[in-house]
């Protein structure tokens, strides 16, 4: 059960331009991924937007093996700043998580 | 030639709004001009197989419309059309330039049966099948066809044509060529001018000089290479060398040169009864040098010569210094023509004729033939009517040509199965290639490639513009493979593999001509995407996808049919239940839209999306048939018609704005001037009669306005 | 004059027919019959090409008569009719006989017979050629007057039309006002135009045209006539001061039906509806209408700051409202736009089984999204549970999310907005009754066909827009109504409407004044007159006779015939059929 709330969305967005509402959940991103391990940008935004912050966290991994190589960005239908949301959800963890 | 006419209303587009709004308006008493570029009106709707969500077969239901629009006595309909200027008149009528473009096929006499496009040699994409197949240069654009009449696509003359100075057909011979028959190529050739071998070894090319397939890859169609392999196939198979007629018109020539030769050839092709006095040198003057040179085979000399002589030209020996008057009584002559312009000058006096010029150098042999041939048309009418006068230009801008560079010959000879591979390289630059064959097959004489445009001038009160839309270009994404992978297609040419008129008879796909078992519908193929150009939902791609799987299903019963989609736009009228109809029939939805599409073994497929609902994560999945959902994309190319600053606007995915708010459907900024149908932005069939009947109320209402004031 | 030089032009409709019936077979045998001139097959007999030389044939062979043996005439009746016009024939001596609908599609297993059923169908077909006998259309001159029946911004702008085509309009509205669903709308979307405005500047463009009159608090409760004369009763009902409601008689050309649709009411405890905090879109739309100045959203006094919408409630149902309401997620989705636009601290959840922002609709969606709204997808087999708040607790939505794997989530809210779609008035049974308008199974009024012929119904004469017809927004309904109003003008403008002849006629000779006739008939075309001797004689009204024919099999005389449907003819083409 996750309770939906804003505080993750809040804490992205005082640090930069966290624009994942604008998906619209088609999938490209995720299709379009080349890294070997499955990254899932399309569902580690949802769990941000949903303020499932512990979901993040077990996603670490994933979200710093994203090589930034926007291959998702230049294909996303509806113009997603898929990098720079990624970015700011590393930052996000490494204050929150590894505590730098 | 110019007509006038006068409407109440001019309507742009013979698609089903365009109809539908000149039926409604015809109906309630108004004088309407509808205008169609292509060659039948209907639109895309008689493309289509069968049309959601009833099923109704669209050829059943558009027909009827097309027979009550063309045949409405209220309604003048132009097809193979188009608006050039729009303007608005001093009294507030617009005055629109309607040009009809040369169909070069008289509508009166076509029957429509089809024997011309059997015989074209030239292939084109079937914009009716959205390139799935080919049709022909002259074509009728499908069975129901309104009017069904052949038109020919013919853009000018190929530039390989438009350089032979020997006016030469060229493209004509090389598009028979190509097609293997070598008998007609080289009649047709003949049609032209003599000398199809010794031309082949002896000519510049100034063709391949201009030809477009050698700007583009360096290197031109070989056209010379295809005319010397017709000299050689002559000599082989070459047909009938007696004569075919004898003329009455007795005309002497006095020269056996390559100049001398052709003008006798062209009089004989007259009806001219043509006498060489060779004078005791041997037929071919410079020519034979050109042998004795090695640049011409003997045997190819003597063939053309012969066939010269078959067409109807006599030869006699008599003395060189036999005065022309005698020879004129000797002989019962009409006129004589000297060839050498030396002695021409011995005497200058009625009935005889002489070039001024000295020609007979082997590489102007085609400026010689086009000379023979402009001297032939005045001497044919001086033996009729007794007048004669020479053109000027028959002889102009020879003087430089003769200083040209060294002529090339070749020997080598050329198999016929060589020349076809040569000339399958054209690319067809004018279309037609003016081969005549359609001519020769057509049972009614009706082509006539004399036609020129005609330019209708229309007064017209109101106009409405129903152009419709266009279909997305999928080579514009290319992760969807649609350019580099022969079964992907477009729902287009799906449509047209379901329709009763269907290219193939059968669903198959193009690739290997395999009835497909596993097909796969991705829809928002460049649509809701702005990396496609386009933001909007084109609207009727769910519906006619979900159409196009009932259709499979019913004619591959054992098919799998799976529908790629964001999210799933069934919002009119019948249409949710269409949907879930679908699904009860078997027809897999999956939600994750594709992202990309490779190829794998046997020309099947793979498409990439992520399979949110189900397994999660990337998933690969193999089809062997792929169908792009394509979307509408604007069409505005009228607003160039509109002269000044009066054109109508646009919104910013470019279809026509209906500038005046939500209770005024179809109106534009521009008095007068409506919009109906598509031409607004995407709708499906139902949403464009309502609206082009709207637009006909409004059109309706504004005619009685401006009537009484 | 029977027949007696016939053309019979057998289609194979592109292989439709040719594929389950072998039509040169029934060429073969037909060809023999007496009358028949000339036989042979069509392959698009509807085609302009083929129709050129069916007429080039009529002309040549100097036929009299021709049968078209093809598709349902349903869709073709019409054109071949005009077809043999243009050859210089009576269009009614032209049979069409069904061999696709009734013959090939529906015996698509038995070539053999399917090829014999269609041969004895066009023995039949031939046999009511031979029978036949020119005829003219009945010519109705057409009164220059229409009735527009319900005054919402649909019925209001095609009265505007008619009006402006120079006809005479009498607009209905049953309730006090005109302006209907719009009336009272603020914000339409998408481009946020004020409905008021839009109804006040029509009503003003109708008050300038001298030929609209408007009746409020007015229904229709009688018709008779057809097309082209139709006479109608209208109920008024009482003013203040009044005690008793006027009935006004008018005759009118067309009938014109834009009685709209009523927003869905969820049952109480649908999705919690009932309880505090759970309105349906049309009262939060109202909400915020009457809202407009505010700097927040505020529901009962207290400020919102979270609101959940859940989508389709009351559409695309299993059983019961199966269908799509169509404007509704374009409505609530732009309403979010309305709220952010105002309070852009609202977090809103939409709770959506498929965002259905057609067309160029598609830009609000992106607006929504990029200004923050949540979407999240259910299953329609796992619907959202709403769980009102206790206590004076807000209120919490759990849902399956289908786009995060199905998780389960809590949304707390202080308001949830039910979507919910349009449904059939209740208060539409009235006039499905008195004009005789077939409905579908979704309730709404059915056109005669729902790809070309959206606005037009069975009843000649009577015609369908806006949300009457469907459920549509403001723009389409206006296209719909529009849309009819220009069907009514194309037969009212030229004054005339030709119907067809076939009418019943009475043979006073037999007719022995029984009466069972005038029992028998639906539409009350028949009456007892009399001779000039006195004796009673049953007299048909032509104009209100449909030519149904349930007077004819009563009659014990045999005196009543329908004209073109003679006893000779019916008994020939059942001999036709029974030909082996």
């Amino acid at each position: 059960m996750i309770k939906v709330n804003d505080s993750v969305v809040r804490e992205l967005r005082s640090r930069g331009r966290f624009d994942a509402s604008k998906c619209f959940s088609c999938g490209t991103c995720t299709a379009l991924c080349p890294v070997g391990l499955p990254i899932l940008p399309r569902e580690i935004f949802r769990y941000a937007l949903l303020g499932a912050q512990e979901e993040l966290i077990k996603r670490q991994d994933e979200i710093f093996s994203c090589l930034l190589c926007r291959m998702c960005e230049e294909n996303c239908p509806e113009g997603v700043g898929i990098s720079g949301n990624i970015r700011l959800i590393r930052g996000l963890l490494n204050e929150k998580v590894l505590g730098l | 030639m110019k007509t006038r006419l006068q409407v109440d209303c001019l309507v742009v587009g013979g698609g089903i709004s365009g109809m539908e709004s000149a039926i409604t308006l015809g109906d309630m008493g108004f004088d309407v001009l509808l205008v169609e570029k292509e060659a039948s009106i209907g639109g895309k709707m008689i493309l289509l197989s069968k049309v959601f969500p009833t099923l109704d077969c669209s050829s059943c239901i558009s027909t009827p419309k097309m027979a009550s629009t063309y045949n409405h006595p209220k309604v003048t309909s132009f097809t193979y059309s188009e608006v050039r200027s729009i303007k608005r008149g001093p009294n507030g009528a617009f005055e629109a330039k309607v040009i009809k473009r040369p169909t070069f096929v008289d509508p009166e006499r076509c029957t429509g049966c089809g024997q011309c496009e059997k015989v074209c040699t030239v292939a084109r994409p079937d914009q009716f099948n959205d390139g799935l197949i080919a049709r022909r240069a002259i074509y009728i654009p499908f069975p129901q066809a309104v009017p069904k009449k052949a038109v020919v696509e013919k853009k000018g003359v190929s530039p390989c044509t438009r350089s032979c100075p020997a006016g030469i057909s060229v493209h004509g011979m090389v598009a028979l060529v190509r097609n293997g028959r070598f008998d007609r190529a080289y009649s047709r050739h003949l049609e032209d001018a003599p000398f199809v071998g010794s031309l082949g070894h002896l000519c510049p090319a100034y063709c391949e000089m201009k030809c477009t397939q050698g700007k583009k890859s360096k290197i031109p169609v070989g056209i010379k290479g295809i005319e010397r392999a017709l000299g050689y196939w002559h000599l082989k198979n070459g047909g009938d060398k007696t004569p075919s007629k004898s003329g009455e018109k007795r005309f002497g020539i006095v020269g056996v040169g390559p100049l001398a030769l052709s003008l006798a050839y062209f009089l004989a092709q007259k009806g001219v009864r043509p006498l060489i006095f060779t004078q005791g040198k041997r037929l071919g003057g410079s020519l034979l040098d050109a042998v004795e040179k090695g640049l011409l085979p003997k045997e190819i000399l003597e063939d053309d010569i012969n066939t010269i002589l078959a067409q109807g030209v006599e030869q006699k020996d008599s003395p060189e210094n036999t005065p022309f008057d005698a020879l004129l009584e000797q002989n019962g002559l009409e006129g004589l023509f000297i060839e050498d312009p030396v002695r021409a000058k011995e005497s200058e006096r009625e009935r005889i004729f002489s070039s001024p010029l000295k020609l007979d150098e082997p590489h102007l042999l085609p400026h010689i033939i086009g000379v023979a041939r402009k001297i032939s048309g005045p001497i044919e009418k001086f033996l009729e009517k007794g007048e004669y006068s020479l053109p000027e230009d028959a002889f102009k801008g020879l003087e430089g040509e003769i200083s040209i560079q060294e002529p090339q010959g070749h020997n080598e000879e050329l198999l016929p199965e060589e020349a076809q591979g040569l000339a399958s390289r054209c690319l067809d630059c004018a279309v037609c290639s003016q081969c005549h064959e359609c001519m020769k097959a057509c049972p009614a004489n009706a082509i006539d490639f004399s036609m020129e445009p005609e330019e209708v001038s229309v007064t017209t009160k109101t106009i409405i513009i129903a152009t419709g839309f266009s279909l997305f270009d999928p080579s514009k994404k290319p992760l969807l493979g649609y350019d580099r992978l022969p079964n992907v297609i477009t729902a287009m040419q799906m449509d047209r593999l379901l329709a009763p008129t269907r290219p193939y008879n059968a669903v198959l796909r193009p690739s290997d001509g395999k009835v497909p078992g596993n097909i796969a519908i991705v829809l928002c193929a460049g649509s809701r995407d702005r990396t496609a150009g386009n933001t909007w939902c084109s609207r009727i791609c769910c519906m006619y996808s979900i159409k196009q799987a009932q259709l499979i299903m019913g004619a591959l019963p054992i098919a799998n049919v799976t529908i790629y989609y964001i999210d799933i736009r069934a919002f009119g009228k019948g249409y949710e239940e269409f949907f879930q109809q679908a699904k009860a029939m078997g027809t897999n939805f999956v939600k994750g839209k594709v992202a990309r599409i490779e190829p794998t073994a046997n020309d099947d497929l793979y498409i990439y999306y992520e399979d949110m609902e189900r397994k999660g994560g990337l998933r690969r999945q193999k089809h062997d048939l792929v169908v792009l959902a394509v979307g509408a994309m604007a069409s505005p190319q009228l607003r160039k018609a509109f002269m000044g600053d009066d054109a109508p606007d646009v919104d910013e995915m470019a279809f026509f704005s209906q500038s005046k708010g939500l209770s005024e459907p179809g109106v534009t900024n521009i008095e007068g001037v409506f919009v109906a149908g598509s031409a607004t932005g995407p709708r499906d069939i139902p949403d464009c009669v309502v609206h082009a009947n709207a637009c006909a109320a409004q059109v309706a209402s504004y005619l009685k306005k401006t009537e009484k004031g | 004059m029977a027949s007696q030089k016939i053309g019979v032009f057998v289609c194979r409709c592109g292989g439709n027919i040719s594929d389950y019936v072998d039509v040169e077979k029934v060429v073969e045998s037909i060809k023999g019959v007496e009358g028949v001139k000339i036989a042979r097959v069509n392959m698009f007999s509807c085609s302009d090409s083929a129709q050129e030389e069916m007429i080039g044939l009529i002309k040549r062979e100097g036929l009299d008569g021709i049968v078209i043996a093809s598709c349902s005439p349903k869709l073709h009746l019409n054109t071949f009719r005009q077809m043999a016009q243009r050859a210089g024939l009576n269009p009614y001596q032209y049979t069409q006989v069904n061999i696709r609908e009734q013959c090939s599609w529906t015996h698509t297993h038995d070539r053999d017979g399917a090829t014999q059923k269609a041969t004895r169908l066009v023995r039949a077909g031939i046999e009511a050629t031979r029978h036949s006998e020119p005829l003219h259309p009945i010519e109705v001159v057409t009164r220059p007057s229409v009735l527009v029946v319900g005054a919402g911004i649909g019925g209001l702008r095609a009265a505007i039309a008619l009006g402006e085509m120079g006809l005479t309009v009498h607009l209905l509205e049953k309730a006090d006002r005109p302006g209907g669903l719009v009336g009272t709308r603020k914000a339409l979307f998408p481009t946020g135009a004020d409905g008021t405005s839009e109804i006040d500047s029509l009503l003003q463009r109708i008050h300038t045209l001298q030929n609209i009159s408007l009746y409020t608090n007015a229904s229709l409760v009688k018709k008779e006539g057809s097309i082209g004369d139709f006479s109608v009763s209208i109920r008024v009902e009482p003013k203040d001061g009044q005690d008793r409601a006027d009935t006004i008689q008018l005759n009118v050309g067309a009938i014109l039906v834009t009685t709209g649709a009523t927003p869905y009411v969820p049952k109480e405890g649908e999705y919690g509806y009932g309880a505090k905090g759970i309105v349906t879109l049309r009262e939060f739309l109202d909400l915020l209408d009457s809202s407009r100045d505010s700097d927040g959203i505020y529901y009962e006094g207290k400020r919102v700051r979270r609101i959940t919408y859940i989508y389709c409630v009351g559409s695309r149902q299993k059983e019961g409202h199966t269908y799509c309401s169509r404007f509704c997620c374009s409505s609530a989705i732009f309403a979010s736009l309305e709220v952010h636009k105002r309070s852009p601290d609202v977090l809103q959840y939409h709770l959506y089984r498929d965002i259905r922002t057609y067309g160029s609709l598609e830009a609000l969606y992106q607006r929504a999204l990029d200004q923050g709204s949540l979407f999240i997808r259910f299953s329609p087999d796992s619907p959202p549970k709403v769980e009102c708040g206790h206590n004076g607790g807000g209120i919490k939505v759990l849902v399956k999310d289908l786009l995060t794997s199905k998780r389960e989530l809590e949304i707390s809210s202080d308001l949830v907005v039910l979507v919910t779609g349009l449904v059939p008035r209740v208060e539409q049974q009235e006039v499905q009754d008195v004009l005789k308008l077939p409905v579908g199974i979704d309730g709404f009024f059915n056109e005669i066909h729902p790809k070309l012929r959206p606005v037009e119904t069975v009843v000649a004469g009577v015609y369908i827009g806006g949300c009457a017809q469907g459920p549509k927004n403001a723009q389409e309904s206006v296209e719909s109504s529009l849309g009819a109003a220009a069907k009514a003008g194309s037969i009212l403008l030229k004054g005339k409407v030709e119907l067809e002849p076939f009418v019943a006629e009475v043979d006073e000779g037999l007719c022995d004044g029984c009466g069972q006739c005038v029992e028998a008939c639906p539409y009350d075309a028949i009456t007892m007159g009399q001779r000039s001797d006195g004796t009673p004689v049953a007299v048909v009204n032509t104009r209100l006779c449909k030519g149904e024919g349930a007077c004819v099999p009563v009659c014990p005389k045999e005196a009543l015939e329908i004209r073109g449907y003679g006893h000779e003819k019916i008994r020939s083409m059942i001999r036709g059929l029974l030909t082996e």
